[in-house]
Parts: C-alpha cells; structure tokens; sequence
C-alpha cells in the first residue's frame, strides 16, 4: 500500500516513470468496476484509459490519505455509467428511427463473468469491489450510494446465491 | 462450495482475464492535455516582525499623505523642474512596463517550444523567494489603488490642538471598506538653511504613530518622512511628486538595519490607475505592477505583473482576492509564472483585529 502511495506522490509532481507500475497495481480494480456495467470489453478499455487520463488530470483533488483503489474505482464507475446511459439513449434513438442497427456488443466469454452473471447488477457489483477489488465495505457504501448495512445484506445475499448455484459454473 | 473456496474461486478466475497494458496510450493522452493548474500549499511560513509590520501598515497613510500634500506656504517645496521630473518618472515607468511585455514575449516563445506539458521544473520559480516580501505590500496596495483619487481629503488650520495643520482623509480597501486616518502636524522652516522639518502624530483608529520629516525648501526631491516604531526600526520615504507621477523611495530599516530598499510609483492613465513597485535591494529584486480589476460576480481583485532578474529571468502574473470566509480575511494568491506550473498561497490580511487600522498585508499564517 505505501508503494503506491510513494508512486501517486511522484504521479502529482508530473513524475511519470513508474506509472507502468501504478497501471499493473491497480488495473483490475478500473477494469472490473467498468466491466460490470459496460459489458463490452473493448469500450471497457477506452474507459480504462479514460479513467485514468481523469485520474491523472485531477490528481491533485486526490487525497494523500485515501484508498486509490477505491478512488480509481469511483472514477471508472461513474464514467461506465454515463458511458451506458448514453449507449442506452443512442440505442432507443436508434430504434425509433430504424435507420441503424443498434450497436453490437461484445459479450466477456471469461469464467469470471459467467459466475458474476449469476447475480443482479447491484449484487455483481458489490461482490466485484470486495473480492476482486478488495475494498472494504465502508469504502464500497459510498461507491453505490447505499448504507453499509444494505452493502453487507446485498453482499451476503449475493455469496449465498453463488453457493447455492456453484453447480452452474463448477 | 464453502464461502471461502467461492471467493477464492471469484479472484482466481478475475485474474484470468486479460487486460491490455494501455500504460503508454493513457500517458500520451495525458501529454496532450492542456496544463492543468496544480494548487500547492505554500512552502513556507512567513512571520515578519511585529514592529515591522505595524511601520508597513503606516506606510501607506502616509503614502497618501505625500500624494495630495500641497504645502500651503510659499516658503514650502515646490517643483522647479516639472519637465525633469516627468521626464524621469516616465522614463521610470516605461521601461517597467517595457519589461513586463518583453518577457511576456519572450516566455511565449519558451512556452510554445514546450507544448502543453511541462514536467520536471528542478528549480523553484524566482518570484517563490519574493512572494512573501510582495505580499507585506498588499494591503497598501489595496488602499492606493481602491481609494479615491483624492483620499476625499480635508485640510484643516483652525483647530488649535497644539498642532497648526490638521489632514484627515480615508482610504478604500478592495472590500470598499474604509479608513479614516488623522495627521497633525507642525511644520518648522529654518529659512537660513532652506530647510524646512515636520514633526506630527498620525492616528488610524485607536492608534497614534509619530511621524517626523524634513526636506529642502527649494528641492522636493530630498523630502522625507520618517514612521517610526522606535528609534531603531522606522521607514523613511522619499518623494517626487508631480501632476503626472508620483514616485516615492521606500526605505525599511529594522533593529538599525537597512534591510529594503525599493521604488513606488503611482501612475492614472485611461481611468486606470496602476503602481509600480521596483524593489532595488533586501529580499527582493523583482519589478511589480498591481492594478484592481471589477470582475462581475467575484468583486474587487487585484491583478501584479511581475518580472524579477537574477542570473535567469522570470516574468508572470499574480492574482490576489480576499477570501472573508472564516473569522479572519485572507488573501488567496494565484501565482503564474510563465513556463512553469501556477501555485497559490494564502496570507493573513489582518484587518480584523486593528480597530480601523490597514491590514499588516502579508502578516504570517
């Protein structure tokens, strides 16, 4: 945890030599906040770099003393979901109009998201940010605007669905 | 399935996904966007002083003094030389502007050869050293140019309170909030030596500071007043004055100690009214001009050219509000080098806790 925090510090000063490291480090946690609400794996990329590109533009609204992984997290979230509300928009447009076919998607073919799949979006969601992500559940409330007792009731729900389903993906 | 082999089950399997090193691309966007305005808490602290501040503060009274002073005896300096004066104090204010404008240019020309992005600047900018002296001047200059042009001055020679001429004026601080400030004084000529000397007291709110001066009959030029805190720390000024400029030599002696030195202009041109202020010694080097700008919906703020030469130059701007958030007003001080990445600090503008009197610009957080 200090690595990274050593490496946001020299980030701030516009010191960009171990970004590849800040990449490597924190790359799941953007990816599978996206993932999870953009299903598209190559759009998830774009808003990969977008996130990223915010990060680093309004790195000094960042503060020395919070979780980065969380932080990225909430940057990739949100840009994820303005990213499928206007997909969303483009695609009802689309459809009124019948000039265009609406945009195909490209479906993740990974285990990972055939377990997920099993679950709603919101239990998806916060299953993603405590396991894959490893943020606590304080942390995750905020992230999807919800009290943490509902986080841990969403949260446990979702595993034990997961159990109870393990036959689907074993 | 246990819980536990689940969630390991989950995080093995997220890392089996293959996610592209975009590292580069993300940094070569990163490049080509516009510098972003990095905000920096200040590096230092500044405390000056106490009796150092309270002398700054008087300073600008009697800056304003100096400005509409009209002596009313013939045997009082007048000027001899308009054309001379003017001709130097033109001189004086031209080639600090012709500064400004030259480096602008030329940190033009250094901006563009960098793009956007200017990373790795090793050294501090030149003005981090004089920020701290630049702003000790602020609440001066918040009085010299927001007031009116006169002070709304009044000239008094009836009051017989020991003192044969009584000067009340006010200034203006950039909240439009006002200072009522009193000089009495007598005034000495010495016709055998054409010399002349004032000795008064100045009171600003609930405080009188003892002002004494003197100068040449025939020369305005060598007129001076000295504030003094004691009989080891004062500021003396010396003044030219004419219809077109006004120009004043400061100079602050602490503990004995000439420890500044520097030269103030007040100059109106197209309803603007500018000051320059050229620091010739102590802490200080650079050449400053402040002016006040009405921006609709943020008030009063003052905008400073700089331009400041050592064994490098550097040239910028420098704007400063005052933030009255909080029990105590602050300046907010946005510093734009040219070339290298703006900062801002805060300073202590002191005028909550004077009972009337100027703030101690600049006095320590």
């Amino acid at each position: 945890m200090d690595n990274i925090h050593v490496i946001i510090e020299e980030l701030k000063k516009r010191d960009y030599s171990s970004f590849d490291t800040f990449y490597d480090l924190t790359k799941n946690q953007v990816f599978y906040a996206i993932i999870n609400i953009i299903k598209d794996h190559s759009l998830a990329e774009d808003l990969m770099q977008d996130t990223y590109v915010k990060f680093l533009e309004k790195i000094n609204d960042y503060k020395s003393n919070s979780n980065p992984y969380a932080y990225l997290s909430t940057i990739g979230r949100n840009l994820a979901i303005n990213m499928y509300n206007k997909r969303k928009r483009e695609i009802v447009s689309e459809e009124i109009f019948e000039t265009i076919a609406a945009p195909e998607v490209e479906e993740p073919n990974d285990e990972i998201f055939k377990i997920l799949d099993l679950l709603d979006p919101i239990e998806k969601e916060i299953v993603t940010l405590h396991v894959i992500n490893d943020l606590k559940f304080r942390e995750i409330a905020p992230i999807v605007d919800k009290p943490l007792g509902t986080v841990l009731w969403i949260y446990n729900k979702a595993i034990k669905k997961l159990r109870e389903r393990a036959d689907d993906f074993i | 399935m246990k819980r536990k082999t689940l969630l390991q089950l989950i995080k093995t399997k997220s890392q089996e996904v293959e996610i592209k090193d975009l590292s580069q691309s993300i940094l070569d966007k990163v490049r080509l966007l516009p510098q972003a305005e990095v905000i920096t808490a200040p590096k230092k602290r500044f405390s000056y002083k106490p009796v150092f501040a309270m002398t700054l503060s008087v300073m600008t009274a009697t800056l304003a003094f100096f400005i509409f002073y009209q002596p009313g005896s013939t045997q009082v300096p007048i000027i001899e030389d308009v054309n001379q004066v003017m001709a130097v104090s033109l001189v004086s204010a031209a080639s600090l502007v012709d500064y400004t404008d030259e480096t602008i240019a030329d940190n033009d020309s250094v901006n563009m050869a960098l793009g956007y992005f200017t990373l790795d600047v090793a050294e501090q900018p030149l003005i981090d050293n004089e920020i701290d002296t630049v702003s000790q001047y602020l609440g001066m200059m918040e009085r010299l140019l927001n007031s009116d042009e006169n002070f709304d001055y009044e000239f008094d020679t009836t009051d017989p309170n020991g003192f044969a001429h009584h000067l009340s004026f006010k200034t203006k601080d950039l909240l439009d909030q006002e200072t009522n400030y009193t000089f009495n004084y007598n005034q000495i000529n010495v016709a055998k030596d054409n010399l002349y000397t004032i000795e008064g007291s100045l009171i600003i709110g609930d405080q009188t500071y003892t002002i004494t001066g003197q100068g040449d009959i025939k020369n305005p030029k060598i007129f001076q007043l000295r504030i003094l805190s004691d009989e080891h720390n004062y500021i003396d000024i010396k003044y030219e004055i004419s219809s077109l400029v006004n120009r004043y030599q400061i100079n602050v002696t602490e503990n004995d100690m000439l420890i500044q030195t520097a030269n103030l202009a007040v100059k109106q041109e197209n309803n603007q009214r500018s000051v320059y202020l050229d620091f010739v010694s102590g802490n200080a080097t650079g050449s400053y001009m402040f002016q006040v700008e009405n921006i609709i919906g943020q008030g009063k703020q003052m905008k400073i050219s700089y331009y400041i030469s050592k064994t490098t130059s550097e040239s910028g701007q420098i704007e400063v509000q005052v933030d009255q958030t909080g029990a105590d007003a602050r300046y907010t001080i946005t510093v734009e080098p040219k070339g290298r990445e703006p900062f801002v600090v805060e300073r202590g503008r002191g005028t909550n806790d004077t009972n009337g009197r100027p703030g101690k610009g600049g006095s320590g957080v």
